[in-house]
């Protein structure tokens, strides 16, 4: 049996498809058969920052209601052969599955895959619920913003609530240089506030939109990016290495922080 | 502008950074939020605890603190209730006010010829043990 992680935030926009995208592509790069499923019914993105748009042709949806069988709604990912993509449907909204159903569709998928990952739906409603349903673990991924993490803090206590004993935090686009003024939330400031494990930091890189744009996760791109690295690391840990957190301290030498005063004050 | 600088150059100094404020405040609000108390029931709570506190001592008002706390997800009640003094039906030693007088006292008197004797029986029995 595989393992079924749920990757959730509560908050929408914090980068938890960018995080199953690339968490996905990581782990098949280490030869693991990958599934990553989206679980946004209606508001399906899991397929564009995989670049796997133009090949969806059958979503779980259909697998659901009888019109497909399960592999044929998988997308092969070309360049990595042991990842598939699971669309959800664009057509329908959260509410056309249940709980049950997804049960059903995950537990087929766990006898074949190593990981099935499932990228859920901004929110707490019913899409959460499903996206939830048959993960035995889950990754909250925040930022190091007031909102993000009281909405992180909700979905702990929910995830808790529903079983789910095993959680992983990723705090995403943190600012080194902001953390350094004191302008924004530490690591240790976040961890220390929302109390699970940490599996991951990912610095704030551009990068990520570049990849975005281009349906080309960043793990996959052949020079190295402080993003990449960060969710490469990610996947190590999830596969039980144990890996050194990346070093974002800013070095804090007097000159700049004299620089900083007179561009601040500006 | 000393302190300024001082604060922009040595950052933990300064404490009203936007960092120690969203600290402040997400601590607040993950505590009502883990909770599940609705205001309404902590100011119950809180005039009723004053209540019986204030059954036994009189309280400082204006330096109390009544707060949600949270640690590693457990949520604790922190009350801060500063005591004046405790109510006088509750004195444990009792004042002067009620001082028996004088009069009443019953006397006291001496008998200098036996105060030897009672030393030297205390000392033989001292040398007897």
């Amino acid at each position: 049996m595989g393992r079924v992680i749920v990757i959730t935030s509560g908050k929408g926009g914090v980068g938890k498809t960018t995080t199953t995208a690339n968490i996905g592509m990581a782990l098949a790069q280490r030869n693991r058969k990958v599934v990553v499923v989206d679980a946004d019914f209606g508001l399906r993105n899991l397929d564009l920052l995989l670049g796997l748009e133009n090949r969806v042709v059958y979503t779980a949806v259909d697998v659901l209601s009888g019109q497909c069988r399960l592999e044929q709604a998988l997308v092969k990912d070309k360049r990595r052969g042991n990842l598939v993509l699971l669309p959800a449907a664009q057509n329908r909204t959260k509410d056309s599955v249940n709980p049950a159903q997804m049960r059903q569709l995950i537990s087929a998928l766990a006898k074949v895959f190593d990981y099935v990952l499932v990228d859920s739906p901004a929110g707490i409603e019913m899409g959460f619920q499903n996206a939830i349903a048959a993960a035995t673990e889950a990754i909250v991924v925040t930022t190091p913003e007031i909102s993000a993490v009281r909405d992180a803090d909700r979905v702990i206590g929910l995830l808790e609530a529903n079983n789910i004993k095993k959680s992983g935090l990723i705090i995403n686009r943190i600012r080194p240089k902001m953390v350094a003024v004191n302008d924004m939330m530490s690591v240790d400031d976040v961890t220390e506030i929302l109390a699970i494990p940490l599996l991951g930091v990912v610095p704030d890189d551009e990068k990520v939109i570049v990849s975005t744009n281009k349906g080309e996760p960043l793990v996959l791109s052949g020079t190295p990016t402080q993003a990449g690295t960060a969710f490469e690391n990610i996947a190590r840990r999830l596969d039980g290495e144990k890996v050194e957190f990346l070093d974002l301290t800013v070095k804090d030498d007097l000159l700049s922080k004299i620089k900083n005063f007179f561009t601040k004050s500006i | 502008m000393l302190i300024e600088l001082l604060e922009k150059i040595f950052p933990t100094l300064n404490d009203r950074s936007s960092r120690q404020e969203v600290k402040n405040r997400l601590k607040l609000v993950l505590a009502h939020d883990r909770s599940d108390l609705t205001p309404q029931m902590i100011e119950s709570m809180r005039r009723e605890i004053l209540e019986v506190v204030s059954k036994y001592v009189d309280l400082d008002a204006d330096a109390m603190d009544f707060a949600l706390e949270n640690t590693s997800r457990v949520t604790s009640l922190v009350a801060n209730l500063p005591i004046l003094r405790v109510k006088p039906e509750f004195y444990t030693v009792k004042g002067m006010s009620e001082e028996t007088p004088v009069e009443d006292l019953p006397e006291i008197s001496i008998d200098e010829s036996a105060i030897g004797d009672l030393q030297e029986t205390s000392d033989l029995r001292n040398e007897n043990s």
